[in-house]
């Protein structure tokens, strides 16, 4: 294992109502990985993932990311470092596909003839015609709209991609489509892939370790291969036959 | 027919008036937008931060909008006067809620997640509010916009009852000077103004809608169309008011009826015709003396004409007196100690309560006087609005004077006297001695032998220290002083009133006839 990129050590996060989402959790994501967190709903994989760019706030604990206490960071420079994709894309409704995958570029004032550059070389990378890039969200399907939101993701040159079931809400056919064509860009980008998921085929899948949740703990951590081969106890070894 | 051609003759003949009303509506109503667009977008962003204020505000606002508009212009007379500034404060007031709540509502309603998106991938807080959450609550915004420009110009029509002018004002003279078309033409001139506001600001909204697409012609046209519109009021809001030139100025001010209208005009043709005074013409003050008298104490009026009756009964709160000289000389001086107000002349007519009977049966009877009445009264049926019967200074007291015993007493709606007196319903009513309809339906006015009814003979009340400061106005009202009897007067109103022309004109014209106008 090479250096990890992100580093969550004996984390506890506790919500304002009392729910406990994480306890006690420590996860080292190395670099070039594609980790896929994974469990039931409400076990906590959304907040650990959230910990990473800062968007959640810890109780105790400490993470560091590339190398930096997450403390020291400016969190708008350390998210501008970090792809983020959501359900859906989460793209923009009142700006074109072309100003949403800008997104990142804009916000953080890269030249206008460069950003245009990079989003034509995106486009091709993604399939995206002049038409569609000068679409609105709502005019492409919801396959291209996820397209789109990794697209933007991926702008602004991110050496860390965090994606929150990004393709949750897609059709099989698209899903899978949409899955080799990730793991496909994660070869050739090696970039670190931190993905959460509640599809196990796709954890699987895509996947070079896999961090399984139950009830704010991590169970297990390994790769897919010996998570299949030695889950470390009867819960994991009956979720992952499920 | 005949209806829409007197609305083409009402604008051709006050195009003058008409247009200044106009200019004074736009600029009313752009200013008071402008100022609820900046208050009202700023709260509303600014509750949606702060959430302790969030409930106050918007239930004070909602509140403040459940009173009615005619209430609310009238609860600020004593706070901050007649006039500009007080329809400004008003329809700020109003217009606040549709552009609170709608900005707070579209900012509120955007999805969490696209500003969780945007937050994630490192937009700062101003970023995700200008780049994301504005621009999608823009459309709600833009339709609380739209609503409070429209309600506000329409709004504005209600100004004039406090004297700060605009289209309203047309509307108001023509109800007090029964003349329907005027009121039309007000009305119109009223609704296209909204509308067309109301068309530009939706072709600006379609053109938006497209902004990010290619613009087709059409949508091109619709922004060019809207802008125009929105240009050419902010031309009218640039352009100087109207004779504000001369720093000599002074206000006349009027109660609402056709018989003020008339005076006013006398008063302000007067004086623009014989100094180099600008006249500002405050005239149909809703609420009558009871608001031009305190203006006048502050100062925003200048001069008005008052009766000696209201002035003596209703202002110095004094009991009734007969002789009207030795009242009107006791009025003088106590306005002059108390209110350092001048009363420069008498006019010469009295408009009193009166009684009042067709001219042919006061002829074939005989009847001239009260106490001639009151001896044939029981052949009498009496009509009368049922507050004159209710008051002591009204039937009561007047029969403890004159021994009245009429066949029968009638209780009328004040504006059905006349219609039942037509109808043969009853045979003699009260009535104000000038009222036109007198004239119109040729009755006889009876004198008040024993003098129960107090005078209301009519004058000009003007400020002193607007005499100190202009004193070319000292000489200038005497010259009217008992130029107008009580059938002049009632002539003047007849032609207003009855015969439809413009107050302007029939004080024109009689300021001619006495050699007044230079």
């Amino acid at each position: 294992m090479n250096n990890p990129v992100i580093e969550i050590e004996n984390v506890t996060k506790t919500y304002e109502t009392g729910n406990k989402a994480l306890i006690d959790v420590s996860l080292k994501v190395p670099q070039g990985a594609f980790v896929v967190i994974i469990g039931p709903s409400g076990c906590g994989k959304t907040t650990l993932l959230r910990l990473m760019n800062g968007m959640t706030v810890i109780d105790s604990g400490r993470i560091s990311v590339m190398g930096k206490n997450l403390e020291s960071w400016d969190k708008i420079q350390l998210r501008r470092k970090m792809g983020y994709v959501i359900q859906q894309g989460g793209l923009f409704p009142h700006l074109a596909v072309r100003q949403n995958i800008a997104f990142v570029l804009s916000i953080s004032s890269v030249e206008k003839h460069a950003s245009e550059k990079r989003v034509n070389g995106l486009a091709e990378i993604m399939g995206f015609d002049e038409r569609q890039l000068n679409a609105f969200p709502s005019e492409l399907s919801g396959g291209q709209q996820q397209r789109a939101g990794v697209a933007r993701a991926l702008a602004a040159n991110p050496e860390i991609i965090l994606m929150d079931e990004p393709f949750g809400a897609l059709d099989n056919i698209t899903r899978r489509n949409l899955q080799s064509e990730i793991k496909e860009m994660h070869k050739k980008l090696g970039i670190t892939f931190v993905m959460v998921t509640h599809d196990l085929k796709e954890a699987f899948t895509l996947g070079t370790h896999v961090a399984i949740m139950n009830q704010g703990e991590i169970e297990q951590f390994d790769t897919p291969e010996n998570i299949q081969k030695k889950p470390v106890n009867d819960w994991v070894k009956e979720f992952i036959t499920i | 027919m005949a209806l829409l051609n007197d609305i083409f003759r009402t604008v051709a003949e006050r195009r003058d008036y008409l247009y200044e009303l106009l200019v004074q509506h736009i600029l009313l109503s752009l200013g008071a937008i402008v100022i609820i667009t900046i208050i009202g977008v700023s709260t509303g962003i600014a509750i949606l931060h702060y959430k302790k204020w969030r409930q106050i505000i918007l239930g004070v606002v909602n509140f403040l909008y459940t009173i009615p508009s005619i209430a609310m212009f009238g609860l600020f007379i004593p706070l901050i006067g007649i006039g500009y500034g007080n329809a400004m404060v008003v329809l700020v007031i109003y217009g606040l809620l549709p552009v609170i709540r709608n900005t707070y509502t579209g900012l509120k309603e955007v999805d969490p997640l696209l500003l969780d998106a945007a937050k994630g991938m490192g937009a700062t807080p101003w970023q995700v509010f200008s780049i994301v959450r504005w621009p999608l609550a823009f459309p709600t915004i833009v339709s609380g916009f739209r609503t409070m420009v429209v309600m506000t110009i329409a709004l504005a029509g209600l100004a004039s009852f406090i004297g700060a002018g605009g289209l309203g004002q047309a509307i108001y003279r023509g109800i007090n000077t029964n003349n329907s078309s005027l009121i039309l033409v007000g009305s119109i001139a009223v609704a296209l103004l909204a509308l067309v506001a109301d068309l530009g600001i939706g072709a600006i909204e379609n053109s938006l809608k497209t902004k990010a697409k290619k613009q087709d012609k059409k949508s091109r046209y619709l922004k060019y169309f809207g802008l125009g519109i929105l240009a050419l009021l902010f031309i009218f809001m640039l352009l100087p008011k109207p004779g504000n030139s001369s720093g000599k100025r002074i206000v006349v001010a009027t109660k609402p009826t056709a018989e003020q209208y008339i005076l006013g005009e006398i008063i302000s043709q007067l004086v623009e015709n014989n100094t180099d005074i600008q006249v500002t013409r405050k005239f149909g003050i809703g609420g009558g003396t009871s608001n031009i008298h305190p203006a006048m104490l502050k100062g925003e009026i200048d001069i008005y004409p008052e009766y000696t009756g209201t002035a003596w009964l209703f202002i110095l709160k004094e009991p009734q007196m007969n002789n009207p000289d030795s009242l009107y000389l006791a009025l003088k001086k106590m306005y002059a100690e108390q209110f350092n107000l001048e009363w420069a002349c008498r006019l010469g007519f009295n408009n009193t309560f009166t009684l009042a009977l067709p001219e042919p049966v006061a002829q074939n009877q005989n009847i001239t006087t009260f106490s001639e009445l009151s001896q044939k009264s029981n052949g009498f049926i009496f009509g009368a609005e049922f507050d004159f019967f209710e008051r002591e200074d009204g039937f009561a007291g007047l029969k403890k004077v004159y021994p009245f015993n009429f066949k029968s007493n009638v209780e009328l709606d004040i504006n059905l006297k006349f219609q039942a007196l037509e109808n043969q319903t009853v045979d003699v009513i009260n009535a104000f001695s000038t009222d036109s309809r007198i004239r119109q339906m040729n009755l006889r006015v009876l004198k008040d032998d024993k003098q129960f009814f107090p005078a209301y003979q009519a004058g000009i009340v003007i400020r002193n220290e607007s005499l100190q400061k202009y004193p070319e106005l000292k000489g200038l009202f005497k010259r009217l002083e008992n130029t107008i009897s009580d059938s002049t007067m009632l002539q003047l109103n007849y032609e207003v009133e009855i015969e439809k022309q413009s107050s302007n004109e029939v004080a024109a014209n009689f300021l001619k006839q006495h050699k007044l106008l230079k």
